[in-house]
């Protein structure tokens, strides 16, 4: 008989039960701030004294989370903040436990859930929101890659700070959340504008304000299952809009939102132009070839597909390039690189998927990102 | 071969305990109801993640009427930490998937210590 272990958090990475997986871009990482304060160095005044004075606590969502850690792995509370806000349980858990060459950083703190009012407090807050991600996250690790963030509501003030911070070596992307708004306004040109012209992606990550055609649902599981709806939505608009004819140098990726869905809307976006495109002339190609070229769908959630469905999904979509992988850590829902897609996968489509057209969307070099060289060898 | 979890004072009723085991494979004791002791490999069938570092919990049902929560079972059921997924302490099987079972664990109560046949 053997005596007791202590039996720190294990599991199958960190148990060393298997190869720590294929080399990943992981396109989907959510660090957080430990809290609303520490957003105060990075204020102008007035938004400062405000922050500091506890005028408000910042977002939270209008419904009660079931999973076991809440909208969190349960594992992934450091000692002290929130999940996602701990640099060194991140390492551990994510980074240094999967062979993750780069992470792409997407937060939660999306300004866009202010909704209409206070335009210049949501502007101040991703301002300094992106100067913190600046000073705190991006010079700590080589391989993350960062999301430029803006107010959409206020769509000049939203490209001044594109201008601002878009430069950033590091930065890859203009992230913009999803709640109800449809993207492709016109009223939003301006974020398109200088997305392009900084050399940056368009990215759309659902927030807690997100809803369904009908509503949020009357559960959280049922609007959970509605997430995808608001993607779909988005890409909608944006290609009916025209915003893929008119900023032709964008490419865009949609994070959070799966992607099996994917055959579906091509097939039914490319029905409705053949018969209804006069409505639409600036749209001058058909739906399902701006997909192809320039539209990218994060992984997550993955959904457990079997290797053939897998399979099946990706001769349907018409191209290997359109998946990139993310786990989506912290969150609850996380895939993990070495269990959330299905095994046998072919060797080059794995490697696509993975790695390869992550680094081709985000014009990593070959040999891996450019700020990852030293981190990732 | 046979490993000694903890004392029974060490785990008390409704509370759970992860011990590494051959080779650093964790299993979850889980003492639930009061007496009974359980023991689940500590890896979820899903994807991986790490149960003991989960929720022990009620199983949670309905006589059907939507709004409508009845509880029992306290702390018979293992919630992964992850994507929590349910685990039934005393059979090793997923409560939403027939095809995910975790590996159950003969325990025991000997000279005070709770005991797992590995």
């Amino acid at each position: 008989m053997t005596g007791p272990t202590a039996a720190p958090a294990a599991n199958e990475a960190s148990a060393g039960a298997r190869k720590p997986g294929p080399p990943v871009i992981d396109v989907d990482v959510h660090e957080a701030f430990s809290s609303i304060e520490a957003l105060a160095p990075y204020l102008e005044e007035p938004w400062r004294e405000l922050i500091l004075r506890g005028h408000w606590k910042g977002f939270t969502q209008p419904f009660v989370y079931w999973a076991s850690g809440g909208g969190n792995r349960a594992d992934a509370k450091p000692d002290s903040g929130p999940p996602g806000s701990d640099l060194e349980l991140m390492r551990r858990q994510l980074l240094d436990a999967y062979d993750v060459r780069a992470a792409i950083l997407t937060g939660y703190f999306y300004p866009v859930m202010m909704g209409d009012m206070q335009v210049e407090f949501a502007s101040a807050l991703a301002a300094a929101y992106n100067s913190y991600q600046i000073e705190e996250w991006l010079s700590a690790d080589p391989r993350f890659l960062g999301s430029v963030h803006v107010a959409p509501q206020d769509p000049q003030a939203a490209a001044r700070e594109i201008d601002r911070v878009g430069s950033h070596p590091q930065m890859t992307q203009v992230l913009l959340g999803i709640t109800t708004r449809a993207y492709g306004d016109p009223f939003y040109f301006p974020i398109f504008e200088a997305a392009q012209r900084n050399g940056l992606r368009i990215a759309t990550h659902h927030t807690v304000h997100v809803e369904g055609s009908l509503g949020m649902g009357r559960y959280y599981i049922e609007r959970h299952m509605l997430i995808p709806q608001g993607t779909m939505s988005q890409i909608i608009s944006l290609i009916c809009s025209g915003v893929f004819d008119r900023f032709p140098d964008l490419k865009f990726v949609c994070l959070e939102g799966g992607f099996t869905w994917l055959p579906h809307l091509m097939w039914r976006m490319d029905r409705e132009y053949k018969s209804l495109r006069q409505e639409v002339p600036w749209v001058t190609r058909l739906p399902s070839e701006h997909v192809r070229e320039r539209l990218r769908l994060a992984t997550q959630p993955a959904e457990d597909l079997s290797r053939d469905e897998l399979l099946k999904v990706v001769d349907l979509i018409g191209s290997e390039d359109v998946l990139m992988f993310a786990t989506d850590y912290p969150h609850f829902d996380f895939d993990s690189p070495l269990r959330s897609l299905p095994p046998r996968l072919p060797d080059s489509l794995e490697r696509k998927i993975f790695y390869e057209n992550a680094r081709a969307f985000y014009g990593l070099p070959e040999n891996g990102p450019k700020t990852a060289a030293a981190g990732a060898a | 071969m046979s490993v000694v979890a903890c004392s029974v004072e060490e785990l008390p009723p409704w509370h759970m305990r992860t011990v590494l085991v051959r080779d650093g494979v964790p299993v979850v004791v889980a003492h639930a109801p009061e007496g009974t002791y359980r023991a689940v490999r500590g890896i979820c069938a899903h994807q991986g993640g790490p149960l003991g570092e989960g929720v022990l919990s009620w199983l949670v049902s309905s006589a059907g009427e939507p709004g409508t929560y009845e509880l029992s079972r306290r702390a018979e059921i293992l919630r992964c930490p992850w994507h929590s997924y349910e685990y039934d302490v005393a059979t090793g099987r997923c409560l939403t998937d027939p095809k995910l079972r975790l590996r159950t664990y003969p325990v025991r109560v000997e000279g005070g210590d709770i005991v797992i046949d590995i």
